[in-house]
């Protein structure tokens, strides 16, 4: 009984040590790192400007500052830049690479007193380029897109230049690359400029960036895309006896074929392939709702005969790959045959 | 009696000597001469189209469903040559390969290479008149380019689908009595296979070109007519890029545009590093002055192109209130900072650059005057609305007088000459 009544007013005690020491582990927090009050901070955007850019600057004092009614002076490397009253920010052009930028912020408050903060760097550039495995026919003059189930090609071309004049090579540039914001360690590490990575999956935008510094960290830089994938594009051109594939005239809705008997080419345009005749992939073809055998060496292609009449072809295409699931193209065009000028002889119908 | 009968008979034998003579006449004078104009317009792939396949399956089965003619044609151009007015001329109304300004002696005058044979041509705005120079066979070329004095690239594909890339120069006639009918042949060979782009130089008999290498990537190269061994600039993880060869000796290199897709634009210094030009602008696309620093620059961003002009001092561009893209201008050979650029009637919108490069859209375009100086545009000249043609202005040229412009309509790869009002 006694044990009972023992225990009873133990768990009263231990939840009141409880209550007692997380209040004063919370209050702890708070006094080990109290606000001084008089602290400033320097805040830069963006992170690491690039030479030639337009940056913007802000000061946030602490809670014993009176911002608004102190005299903020702005220099750089010694040099005012801008003093007002109130004038807790500015927007700065930066200069090239390889000069030091020393920016000191002076808050005067107007009790007299005055604290100052300093933020030092040197300006860097990256570039980040983009390209992508994705295919495109020959000739064409645009960039390969990233679809699902392709490769993007990233690059970082870093240009980076100490004080004294020396240019840093990327061989010598730590490269951290961040798939939303998840690094990448497997292609990040020092000299790592150039990374391939799978392109984003359907439906999702991607944050791509890359942190790139000196091993002793004076030199740093930043660079950050947003990138979706985009769906393959599969066209259709006439391949002309005398002129090759007409690249430059995709068939659309009811395109006009004023012979008797055509060649058509399909594109698959963004695609994860080489080349249309991968024999990865899977052509089915029909006309006018009947299959058409589909040629064993060019099976990206088809010859419809007219049969020396006039009239539409219907022609559909579907395009599979045996190992990339996420392609799977589905294409019909309207071909108008038209050799003589009235259409009062259609075709017969069979193959 | 007799008489009237003798008369009536006389009658009828002169009446039968002039309707023999008119048969004749018409033979030796029209029926030939058609006959071998439709020859020779069929052999340049504008008469009926020799069908014979290989490759493909066939298919015979079509619909009864006929439907309106609305869609692409794929016949050429209809000539309009004796309706256009001065000012334009449609050069030829078949697919070309390429073209150029060639200076010979005091006199300029535009070479071209028809995209079906591959024979070189002269045209003469003021005759408007061409005259075939080469006899040289190359069937389906899609591009070709020529040096300033008489070198002839021209890229094809092969039955594999691979491009292949024929560089060569015009030889002498093959008669050694030359009149003005005979050809000259093209003395070349054919260098390595899947050059992925090319640029030739503005002067001298060299090319730049981007062919894959072992590590997945792009070298960039440069070589010459000559058949010395190609010399490697650089290397690209990158592989779409378009290169220019300005007339300062500049090597541009730019990124393939795509619509709101950030694009950078690189001068190649000679040891191969690269200088930024431009950089981070969506569906950047480029047109670098040929001896200064001032650029003209496109963007497509968010389905709306913008135009950009920078000067030679400024680094600020400023937005012309025109929507086009850079690939649709040309810049004046001069100090002068005007250039020309083919500016679609109607803003184009979506994603325009993706679309142009397929052939899927076309634009109706008219040309503008761009003083970069003094950052004014002006509308010129409008082919729709003057002649009532539709051009779709691609690898615009001038010569360098300054008096000329030819193009070609991407629409039909037909080519035209603008006479640039003054």
């Amino acid at each position: 009984m006694a044990l009972v009544k023992r225990a009873g007013m133990l768990v009263p005690t231990i939840l009141l040590f409880l209550l007692i020491f997380f209040t004063f582990a919370q209050a702890q927090a708070i006094f080990t790192a109290p606000d001084p009050g008089t602290h400033i901070q320097i805040i830069m955007s963006p992170q690491y400007p690039s030479a030639g850019e337009t940056a913007h600057l802000v000061v946030r004092g602490g809670s014993l500052i009176n911002i608004s009614d102190s005299t903020i002076i702005w220099s750089l490397n010694g040099t005012v830049i801008s003093k007002g009253v109130g004038r807790s920010s500015i927007d700065m052009k930066i200069g090239p690479l390889g000069q030091a930028h020393n920016i000191t912020v002076i808050i005067q408050s107007p009790d007299g007193s005055s604290t100052s903060e300093s933020l030092s760097f040197v300006p860097t550039h990256i570039d980040l380029l983009i390209d992508s495995d994705s295919y495109t026919p020959p000739f064409y003059r645009g960039r390969a897109l990233p679809s699902p189930g392709t490769q993007l090609h990233l690059q970082a071309l870093t240009y980076f230049k100490r004080t004294n004049g020396t240019h840093i090579p990327s061989s010598s540039i730590i490269y951290t690359w961040r798939r939303n914001n998840q690094v990448l360690g497997t292609v990040s590490g020092k000299g790592r400029s150039t990374v391939t990575i799978p392109a984003p999956v359907p439906y999702s935008t991607d944050t791509l960036s890359v942190d790139a510094t000196t091993a002793d960290g004076s030199l740093r830089g930043s660079a950050t895309i947003r990138l979706s994938s985009v769906d393959p594009v599969l066209a259709l051109y006439q391949d002309h006896p005398l002129f090759g594939v007409m690249y430059h005239q995709l068939m659309g809705g009811d395109t006009m074929i004023p012979d008797s008997e055509a060649t058509f080419v399909a594109v698959p345009y963004f695609s994860g392939i080489s080349s249309p005749t991968d024999p990865q992939l899977r052509y089915t073809w029909t006309v006018n709702s009947v299959a058409a055998p589909t040629n064993a060496t060019r099976p990206d292609k088809i010859v419809i005969n007219a049969d020396k009449s006039d009239g539409k072809a219907v022609i559909e295409l579907s395009l599979t790959h045996a190992t990339n699931f996420f392609m799977n193209l589905k294409q019909t065009w309207d071909a108008v045959f038209r050799t003589t000028t009235s259409f009062d002889n259609p075709f017969s119908a069979g193959l | 009696m007799k008489t009237l009968r003798l008369v009536l008979l006389y009658m009828l034998a002169a009446l039968l000597v002039i309707i023999l003579g008119g048969v004749t006449g018409w033979y030796f004078f029209l029926h030939i001469p058609q006959e071998k104009s439709a020859a020779i317009d069929a052999a340049r792939g504008l008469g009926p189209s020799p069908l014979s396949f290989t490759g493909g399956s066939t298919q015979k089965n079509v619909s009864m469903v006929v439907s309106g003619e609305s869609g692409t044609s794929t016949t050429p151009t209809p000539d309009t040559a004796s309706s256009t007015p001065s000012h334009l001329w449609q050069v030829d109304k078949t697919p070309v390969a390429g073209m150029r300004f060639v200076k010979q002696g005091t006199t300029t005058t535009l070479h071209f290479v028809e995209r079906a044979n591959g024979f070189l041509f002269t045209a003469d705005y003021a005759q408007r008149s061409t005259v075939r120079i080469t006899e040289t066979l190359m069937p389906k070329m899609y591009e070709a380019f020529m040096s300033a004095d008489g070198g002839v690239i021209q890229r094809s594909l092969d039955e594999s689908g691979s491009i292949t890339t024929f560089v060569s120069t015009v030889g002498a006639t093959t008669s050694k009595t030359s009149t003005s009918t005979e050809k000259n042949s093209l003395n070349g060979s054919y260098i390595a296979k899947n050059i992925h782009i090319l640029a030739v130089h503005p002067s001298a008999r060299s090319f730049f070109y981007f062919i894959s290498n072992d590590s997945g990537g792009v070298d960039g190269m440069t070589a010459s007519w000559s058949g010395t061994k190609p010399k490697k600039i650089f290397s690209s993880t990158m592989r779409h890029w378009i290169p220019l060869w300005l007339a300062d000796n500049r090597l541009v290199i730019t990124e393939g545009a795509s619509d709101d897709l950030p694009g950078h634009s690189y001068s190649v210094a000679s040891d191969g590093s690269l200088v930024l030009l431009l950089g981070n602008v969506p569906g950047l696309t480029i047109l670098p002055h040929p001896s200064s620093k001032a650029l003209i620059y496109g963007s497509s961003m968010g389905g709306k192109l913008t135009l950009f002009t920078q000067g030679v001092a400024s680094t600020t561009p400023t937005a012309l209130e025109i929507e086009t893209i850079a690939d649709k201008c040309v810049w004046l050979e001069s100090k002068s900072l005007i250039a020309y650029c083919a500016v679609p009637s109607t803003p184009p919108s979506g994603k325009f650059l993706d679309s142009w490069y397929r052939g899927a859209v076309h634009t109706v375009d008219n040309w503008w005057k761009i003083d970069v100086a003094a950052n004014a545009a002006m509308q010129i000249y409008s082919p729709k609305e003057s002649d009532g043609v539709k051009i779709d202005v691609e690898r615009p040229m001038i010569d360098p007088t300054g008096n000329y412009l030819a193009f070609i309509n991407a629409s039909d790869k037909s080519l035209w000459m603008l006479k640039i009002p003054q």
